[in-house]
């Protein structure tokens, strides 16, 4: 597996859905 | 047979009642350490935070754990404490794993023996399992405080130091001490080498001598509390608790089976003593002791008291299958007369069970670990009759037969917002809890929550058993592949971390040459699955409990329905039990069920 991609793509998709979940957090406000 | 789980419940009520008054004086800052602790304490005291500042504390720190994870791991070729020289992880189990750590849910698809260096498993899984057990306890300690009307919610920081240092680290130290009397390892070694009782029975060398078996050690005895204790059940070895060295003895079993039961039971008893409602607890405790009796006495009918249907006799006959091509769209298959195999069974099933705990502890522990949200296994989940299998999964679709610490507590409160919401309108009244009426953001709040684990789980089970993903991973055909799929996805948004096994989903380390072909999207699935179903269903009820406690108690009346009687329990019960079915009896029907109904080997 090539790791120069799949290495940080994972970081990245890691972060992405800690942030959608801090999106999530944001939008119960208004809810 | 029942002496070992009536014993397990005894002792875990008994004990949850001095635990639930420490950790409701602990959490309402009753407690003053030392000096020499409480410095970090106040280092880490950024003041009291509103709900919002508590749910980003808790995300920014989680992000800092997810970063520190990922790094570790992707540093394991090059770190110390790795003299057999294992190499780095495929990198989506590495994002599959991290995930799987920071959620408490532990699902490995990987084996800890072969693919973890003792400085992974000291650096990376330990402090994850001691600082993710924690998240849920503190969620439910904001949810309490908000309830009770507070402007802040706590310290997210402070909360987590002192159910890390002051709850995990001592009991842990306790249960530590009785495993490694047990005989569980505890050593900086990576391995031992023995010579065989059975000489050659490892294989011949190159010179014709009989090989010495190596067997892997570490520091088993300072994971394993903490993953029972903090229900998180990912195992030091691949065999996880069914393990030699990970659970040696019958004591041992005891003791790791007890350990991941008194925190999800202290839980519920701190959630009344902190409201100042033991009353209305005590309703809730008895709804999932309830709960979690009657699984266990399911899934030991339906496997300790009954033969494993493969090694039984079957006559023949002919069952049917749909044929869109047949005249009328089905078709007769015949089905052989299968005489038994030379198996005693009169102890029940046992296939795939450590005989050395007793023959009903695989069973029992298969309904508790998944009750608890553990994910621990001492036996074969994959083995169970079909029927027994209902049990595990049945604990994890509800989610709240006591649940993880704190998250068990939280899922139980979202059935019961809409238990008083139905029952409100059955009677025409404004649903209340707590004396607080509950509004149309309440209940969206709560239904938001409660929906994400259903669709979490039944979306990508259909999606992985329309394709390849799924159907090319399962090692059965039929209803018990579709059961090993729709169990994975439970497991991980449930947080449990437990597999029915059977799925081909481990690749390893990333040199391997030999991976199972579907490994990839059942990381990256599974990994999704797991990250939104923990703090989802946490945030949003964080902010319910906000937006209820601020509001003003409405006077008692003759029309209040009174939320600590056996009347409200059993309109809790009856809300989870209609609820949980309407959500999941199809894939009941399509798994487990089917499977008990259909032809041999495993029904008929």
């Amino acid at each position: 597996m090539n790791l120069v991609v799949w290495l940080p793509a994972m970081f990245a998709l890691g972060l992405v859905g800690l942030g959608v979940c801090l999106v999530f957090a944001l939008a119960c406000e208004h809810i | 047979m029942w002496l070992l789980p009536a014993l397990l419940l005894i002792t875990a009520i008994v004990l949850s009642i001095p635990l639930s008054a420490y950790f409701a004086w602990l959490m309402d800052g009753k407690y003053h350490a030392p000096r020499f602790l409480r410095w970090f304490e106040e280092l880490v005291d950024t003041g009291p935070q509103d709900w919002k500042q508590y749910v980003l504390a808790m995300l920014v720190f989680s992000v800092g754990l997810f970063v520190f994870g990922f790094v570790v791991l992707w540093l394991q070729p090059i770190a110390p404490l790795n003299p057999r020289g294992l190499g780095m992880l495929e990198p989506t189990t590495i994002f599959n794993t991290v995930i799987s750590f920071l959620t408490n849910t532990n699902l490995q698809h990987y084996s800890g023996d072969q693919s973890f260096s003792n400085f992974s498993q000291i650096v990376f899984i330990l402090p994850n399992m001691f600082l993710s057990a924690s998240v849920g306890f503190c969620a439910l300690s904001a949810i309490i405080r908000a309830f009770r009307g507070e402007a802040t919610v706590g310290n997210f920081f402070v909360d987590m130091w002192r159910v890390a240092m002051y709850i995990y680290v001592p009991v842990s130290l306790v249960f530590g001490v009785i495993f490694m009397q047990q005989g569980m390892p505890m050593t900086f070694n990576s391995t031992e080498v023995a010579t065989t009782l059975e000489p050659g029975s490892m294989g011949l060398d190159d010179k014709g001598q009989a090989k010495p078996q190596t067997i892997v050690v570490g520091p088993v005895a300072a994971v394993i509390p903490i993953k029972m204790l903090g229900t998180n059940g990912g195992g030091f070895y691949g065999m996880n608790s069914a393990h030699p060295l990970e659970n040696p003895t019958a004591t041992a079993n005891f003791f790791t089976t007890l350990a991941m039961m008194i925190f999800p039971f202290s839980l519920v008893l701190m959630y009344g003593r902190m409201l100042g409602r033991i009353r209305h607890s005590i309703v809730i405790y008895c709804v999932m002791l309830v709960m979690m009796a009657g699984l266990i006495v399911w899934v030991m009918v339906f496997d300790t008291m009954q033969p494993n249907p493969g090694l039984t006799a079957h006559a023949g006959g002919t069952y049917q299958i749909a044929n869109p091509s047949a005249p009328n769209g089905k078709i007769d298959v015949p089905s052989p007369a299968i005489a038994a195999l030379p198996v005693d069974q009169h102890l029940g099933n046992l296939e795939g069970k450590e005989l050395r705990f007793g023959t009903s502890a695989g069973a029992a522990f298969a309904a508790i670990t998944t009750d608890v949200t553990c994910g621990a296994i001492n036996a074969e989940m994959d083995s169970l009759n079909p029927l027994a299998g209902l049990s595990p999964m049945v604990g994890m679709w509800v989610n709240c037969v006591f649940g993880g610490k704190g998250v068990g507590m939280i899922n139980l409160l979202l059935f019961l917002i809409v238990g008083v919401f139905l029952a409100g309108q059955m009677v025409g009244r404004t649903p209340e809890y707590l004396g607080k009426k509950v509004g149309a953001r309440e209940m969206k709040l709560a239904m938001i929550a409660l929906l994400v684990h259903p669709i979490l789980i039944l979306g990508p089970s259909g999606l992985f058993a329309a394709t390849t993903w799924g159907t090319a991973a399962e090692a059965n055909p039929g209803a018990h592949g579709f059961s090993e799929i729709v169990y994975q996805y439970s497991s991980a948004s449930a947080n449990n971390g437990s597999a029915f096994d059977g799925l081909g989903v481990t690749y390893g380390l990333n040199d391997n040459t030999n991976p199972s072909p579907q490994a990839i999207p059942w990381d990256i699935g599974t990994g999704l699955v797991m990250l939104f179903s923990r703090y989802l269903p946490i945030i949003a009820p964080i902010a319910m409990a906000f937006y209820l406690g601020r509001k003003k108690e409405a006077p008692v009346g003759l029309g209040t329905m009174s939320d600590d009687t056996v009347t409200f329990g059993m309109l809790l019960l009856g809300t989870i039990a209609v609820v949980g079915a309407l959500l999941f009896l199809p894939v009941a029907a399509l798994g487990p069920l089917a499977e008990h109904l259909g032809p041999i080997p495993f029904g008929g």
